[in-house]
């Protein structure tokens, strides 16, 4: 799981400051802010998306709109919520007329890495992770986002409640709504997977 | 097994690490982090100087603004002459 988003109060005082020297537009700040963040941006996008052409896209749009709007910041605003925040709305006001979406995903290309194990055990990691993968796509944006948010990046409730735009309660409802989504895509294809009346442990 | 059982299962091991590992991220390309930095920065500052100089870019619509509408109340003038 990446670093959890959580501040310490040197790191909070950290971030006040940038906050302060984007209000005021100060030059350098916005450097500071994409070096410190970009990174991560990029990695919710990639993963939300499944696609580099359209995290690429929408990656842009996102910076663009956070230098637009960095004098609108509170005083008190926490900087990456803010740019999930952006980020997820470029998103879904990209796919808001889109009733249809048949373009591939990506990221089955990218092989992910199991741990060092035995030849059988690796087959069996590498099947389940593109198994996990294919149904995490089939899940509707609104789960992957939580998914993406709470469960890969450590976001808090409260702030994924910033993000998403509701309360913590629901965040949580939401979030396991979606854990359970994602159980349900497994098994089917698990079931898909597996020789008739031989379902895999895993 | 039953379809229960091996959906519990699934979901027992489907853990933020395992989720992270599947969805695994390439780095961003550094061309497009320098162009978006650059294009986002130049956004950035602009901003910054069009603060400054705010009165210096409504200089010219307002010029053309005022005479626009001093033309207008001398054409108007004509026609009610004319007409009126």
């Amino acid at each position: 799981m990446a670093e959890p988003v959580t501040v310490d109060d040197d790191a909070r005082e950290d971030e006040l400051a940038l906050v302060r020297a984007l209000r005021g537009r100060e030059r350098g700040a916005f450097d500071r802010l994409y070096a410190l963040h970009q990174e991560r941006i990029w990695a919710f996008l990639l993963r939300l998306t499944g696609r580099r052409d359209e995290a690429s896209d929408l990656f842009q749009e996102t910076w663009l709109a956070a230098s637009r709007h960095a004098d609108g910041l509170e005083e008190n605003s926490r900087l990456l919520p803010w740019l999930y925040t952006i980020a997820r709305n470029k998103h879904r006001n990209a796919r808001r007329f889109l009733l249809f979406d048949l373009r591939k995903r990506e990221l089955s290309a990218m092989e992910p890495e199991p741990e060092r194990m035995d030849v059988e055990d690796e087959i069996e990691a590498r099947e389940r992770a593109a198994t996990l993968q294919r149904a995490f796509y089939e899940l509707p944006d609104a789960s992957r986002e939580v998914l993406l948010l709470v469960t890969i990046d450590g976001m808090t409730s409260a702030d994924a409640s910033v993000v998403l735009g509701l309360k913590e309660d629901a965040v949580r409802k939401r979030l396991s709504r979606a854990r359970a989504e994602l159980t349900d895509a497994m098994a089917r294809m698990e079931r898909k997977r597996a020789p008739a009346g031989a379902v895999r442990r895993t | 097994m039953t379809e229960e059982r091996s959906e519990r299962d699934a979901a027992d091991g489907v853990g933020p690490r395992e989720l992270e590992r599947a969805l695994p991220v390439e780095p961003i390309d550094a061309s497009l982090r320098m162009r978006v930095q650059r294009a986002a920065r130049a956004s950035f500052e602009r901003r910054e100087e069009r603060s400054v100089f705010f009165w210096q870019d409504a200089l010219v619509p307002g010029t053309l603004l005022v005479a626009g509408v001093f033309y207008a109340a001398g054409a108007l003038q004509k026609l009610v002459e004319i007409f009126g």
